[in-house]
């Protein structure tokens, strides 16, 4: 009997409880029309998992983590569901699914293990090992994690617990100093971004990218950046991205934008400009705001809502404007301005993030001229914006060809990366010929 | 199936069934017989009284039997339990755990009333012993806990019947009743808890009267001038220390070179120099080669374990405590095919099942520590199992007390084998003569003892020898089963003053310095 390892109650395999989310602050109750996911199928994240339906709008809740879908709770066509109530169970591994069916369909527990195999068990006592504890760490540390972990600095969350169910114990601290695998919580990176937000006016999305200044010790992997990075590599390697520049010039926005600024009051940034001259090519260009879905192929997006991308001490967040086609210029940039700051807070809710049909990127604030962006799955595009630069063009007499003269302009150049099996080169060349032609002279189509 | 039962209701069903349907005179496919024969099961549930269906029957009421029993029941499962003995509660509430420890502790008030109220300013007359008096105390604790769970099993709606229990088949137990007559018990799993009994050793009768077993020790009917105990296992020290205590000369003779081998060695000796304290004697390494109980008393031959020289020694008692073998005599096993290995325990899986499908066992008839607390844990955990739940044991972290005064408590591993497993370790140690309770008390003989990692300060055993020892080692389970280090144990605030201070202290010392030593 020696390979028996530890004491345990555990009365069901490790497991997510879904919940109905709030989709806005007051919403108490919702309705589920139809799950996309069946019972024992595998989610992973992004997928839509089912609609949920306010009497404001209809949402499609994502998957946040990947797994199996053990046993929906509550049926599609079920009214009324209140916010927070459990509405399905996602476990992490494909044997697990049957066990909880057991658990929360059956009050009886008259079962018997004739249904399980030796074998099964065995892989449910290896995995329930094997698989941290869902108890957050902070409830499980004894008093020398903690002293070691406070004198160390070292953030808990990068450790791996070898006590039981995955505990954090004081070896594994121990370890962790030993192998150097110091991680501050990165104050340098904080007093960076802090600084170009308060900075640039231009702008108020900021990127992914880490400043410079940042040492090269390690960041901590906290679990959204275990997601993000899992969900860019899945859109990098499964999305065949084609990639379209051009260079816009601006001047006549930054004209525009001063003349808002001086005679109106009305303070916009450059972001905001470009935000609402996307809308208005994607509302021209309709094929740009589309994606691609496995079984329909090439989905027409039913409205224009933009994600922007804005980096936060957690990682990417893309809050996204709803029907960013129905705000005016001003609305666009009081909404960008909110939707960061709670980003930044960690205060997005699900509704404000999840979705979306097009993304933007902008990294205009640095030295950065020209990238391309990694595409948003499900979104077929992403726009990256790089700085407004002086330059000189030659600008054409419009009687005389031969004749011209260089002028002194501010350009920037837009790449667009698009899911080629959604947006042909000529939509996409059409898209970014509508675009530049907006911020090139933004008082024709935008005022 | 169908063809095999031979009861009249079968008969009479078949008849009513080819009257019904003159076409089909004899069952032409599998599935009429298969319909056919679950009427007839149906038939014979409802006609005989003499049968009971449960989803399980545990054989023995001990504590692995009755706290499986009850389990089952609260778990929703239609239990049986099968007793022989008159009494639930087995060989500990009725022989073993709960009349010693209630002498045991007879006897240490005795003993301290005698030696120690005087210290205490306390005087008392001249203090006697009523051994009839002790055996009353000592009866009522039994009883009243005896009866306690039978309480349990009308609460939980267990069914108890008294009889001796044998497996006819698996899924059937035939029982035949203490008061005549026989039961049959259909169950869909069958429990074993019947337990283990006294080792008989070659050559010795054991009458319960001049040579007694752990049992004829419980009731002596006066205190013996010399009492010998052959074997210096825990329950032979606990039987020793209480007729020692009360006035007899103990001499406990063990084949081996040390007493309760399981012990980590640094406690073992200073457990014994306790004991040695209280006039016990000891002939380690000397084996018996004859039992003379032809006269008034007892002459024991003995010799070294080696060979040599023989002596003799006198004694009006014997105490044979050389160890417990499982006991499932009379189970119907052989029959039924179930395995045992050659120490006699029953061969069983994680799932606590035997070889055959349906059959399980737990508690001293299956290997692992012969201890109650483990019968115990192993009947939640076989029971859990079948209701399709977790169960699981940590057979690591059972612990061991022996309830002689001081208590000697111990959880995890020995030095000795935290050496053996080539693992670095540090060790803590902290003496009750320095902690402050012990010492108002006046009662400070021993020590704690705590066994780490050297790298990760995680504990690996702890050891502890003195007063309350018993309640002590708790905490350490605790710390064990949570893979606590003894930074933990010391960062964790204890109160003052309390004997639990010198595993703080211990704890201190292991991976730091102690504070009060």
């Amino acid at each position: 009997m020696a390979h028996l390892q530890f004491r345990f109650c555990a009365v069901s395999p490790p497991h997510q409880v879904i919940t109905l989310p709030a989709l806005s602050p007051t919403m108490a109750k919702g309705n589920i029309p139809s799950w996309s996911k069946k019972e024992g199928e595998k989610v992973s994240i992004g997928e839509v998992l089912c609609l949920i339906e306010t009497d404001k709008s209809t949402m499609e809740m994502e998957v946040m983590d990947e797994g199996f879908l053990a046993k929906i709770l509550v049926p599609a066509g079920s009214t009324d569901v209140a916010v927070g109530q459990d509405i399905a169970i996602i476990v992490e591994n494909e044997e697990d699914i049957a066990k909880v069916k057991n658990i929360r369909s059956s009050d009886s527990a008259a079962a018997t293990t004739e249904n399980r195999s030796r074998e099964e068990d065995e892989k449910i006592f290896k995995s329930l090992e094997a698989k941290a504890s869902t108890i957050p760490p902070r409830q499980r540390l004894g008093p020398s994690v903690r002293r070691l972990l406070i004198e160390s600095g070292i953030d808990v969350a990068i450790l791996k617990g070898s006590g039981p169910g995955g505990a954090v114990v004081k070896g594994d601290v121990i370890a962790a100093i030993k192998s150097g695998s110091q991680s501050k919580r990165e104050p340098e990176l904080k007093k960076v971004q802090k600084a170009h937000s308060s900075e640039t006016p231009k702008t108020s999305s900021e990127p992914l990218l880490p400043p410079s200044s940042v040492s090269h010790d390690t960041l901590p992997t906290s679990q959204i950046r275990k997601v993000i990075a899992k969900r860019l590599l899945e859109s990098k390697n499964g999305i065949p991205h084609v990639y379209l520049s051009a260079e816009t010039v601006l001047d006549a926005t930054l004209a525009l934008r001063k003349e808002l600024k001086v005679n109106y009051g009305v303070h916009v940034s450059v972001n905001d400009f470009v935000i609402k001259a996307v809308v208005s090519a994607l509302k021209e260009v309709p094929e740009a705001n589309a994606h691609w879905d496995e079984n329909s192929g090439l989905v027409p997006g039913s409205s224009i809502d933009i994600s922007i991308a804005v980096a936060t001490e957690r990682g990417l967040m893309t809050p996204i404007l709803r029907n960013a086609d129905q705000m005016s210029l001003s609305d666009i940039s009081s909404e960008v301005k909110l939707l960061a700051g709670k980003a930044r807070d960690g205060k997005l809710q699900p509704h404000e993030f999840q979705g979306g049909s097009f993304s933007i990127s902008n990294l205009g604030m640095f030295e950065v001229d020209q990238f391309c962006a990694i595409i948003n799955p499900p979104q077929a595009c992403i726009l990256a914006v790089g700085r407004g630069e002086p330059s000189v063009l030659w600008q054409e007499d419009p009687h005389d060809p031969t004749q011209g003269k260089p002028i002194a302009v501010t350009k920037m150049t837009l790449t667009l990366s698009a899911d080629h099996r959604v947006v042909d080169i000529d939509i996409g060349g059409r898209f970014l010929d509508v675009l530049g032609g907006i911020l090139r002279d933004p008082r024709k189509h935008l005022l | 199936m169908a063809m095999a039962c031979r009861s009249k209701p079968y008969w009479l069903l078949r008849q009513t069934l080819r009257g019904a349907s003159a076409t089909a005179a004899t069952p032409s496919s599998a599935l009429e017989v298969a319909s056919w024969s679950r009427c007839v099961n149906a038939i014979r549930t409802y006609a005989s009284a003499q049968e009971e269906q449960s989803d399980i029957v545990v054989i023995g009421g001990g504590p692995g039997g009755y706290v499986a029993a009850i389990k089952a029941a609260q778990l929703g499962m239609k239990t049986t339990c099968v007793e022989k003995r008159g009494a639930l509660g087995g060989t500990c509430l009725n022989v073993g755990c709960i009349p010693s420890k209630a002498l045991l502790h007879s006897s240490h008030m005795f003993h301290e009333a005698k030696h120690a109220f005087p210290n205490h300013g306390v005087k008392v007359g001249s203090v006697e012993i009523d051994i009839p008096a002790m055996m009353a105390q000592k009866d009522k604790a039994v009883t009243g806990l005896t009866k306690g769970i039978e309480g349990l099993f009308k609460k939980n709606k267990v069914t108890y019947v008294k009889g001796s229990g044998k497996i006819a088949s698996p899924g059937e137990v035939s029982v035949d009743l203490l008061e005549g007559g026989t039961k049959t018990l259909k169950a869909k799993n069958i429990i074993i808890a019947t337990g283990s009994e006294v080792k008989s050793l070659p050559g010795i009768t054991i009458d319960e009267k001049k040579i007694v077993s752990s049992t004829g020790a419980l009731c002596l009917p006066e205190v013996p001038k010399k009492l010998i105990v052959i074997g210096a296992g825990y329950i032979g020290l606990e039987m020793g220390s209480v007729w020692g205590r009360l006035g007899s000369e103990v001499t406990v003779v063990e084949f081996a070179d040390t007493i309760v081998p399981s012990l980590d060695a640094e406690i073992r000796t200073n457990f014994q120099r306790t004991l040695e304290k209280q006039k016990m004697k000891f002939k380690l390494k000397t084996k018996v080669v004859k039992v003379d109980a032809s006269g008034s008393g007892v002459k024991l031959t003995l010799e070294p374990s080696a060979g040599g020289e023989q002596s003799v020694l006198e004694a009006d008692v014997v105490l044979v405590s050389a160890g417990r073998v499982p006991y499932t005599k009379g189970l119907g096993l052989e029959d039924v095919g179930v395995k045992i290995d050659k120490f006699g325990r029953l061969e069983v899986d994680h799932h606590f099942q035997t070889n055959i499908p349906g059959i399980y066992a737990i508690g001293d008839c299956i290997p692992g520590p012969m201890l109650a607390h483990k019968a115990e844990e192993d009947g939640v955990a076989c029971v859990e199992l079948l209701a399709g739940k977790a169960g699981h044991v940590n057979y690591d972290t059972v612990p061991g007390v022996v309830y002689t005064h001081p208590e000697v408590a111990s959880v995890g591993k020995t030095e000795e084998q935290v050496k053996a497993s080539g693992i670095s370790y540090s060790v803590g140690k902290f003496p009750f003569m320095a902690n402050s309770r012990a010492r108002t008390i006046d009662d400070a003989d021993g020590l704690v003892k705590i066994i780490a990692e050297k790298e990760t300060d995680k504990i690996l055993g702890v050891h502890i020898v003195g007063p309350n020892a018993g309640e002590l080692i708790h905490e350490a389970v605790l710390a064990l089963e949570y893979g606590a280090s003894s930074e933990d144990i010391a960062r964790t605030c204890h109160g003052h003053p309390t004997l639990s201070e010198a595993v703080k202290e211990a704890a201190l010392a292991t991976h730091s310095k102690a504070i009060h030593f």
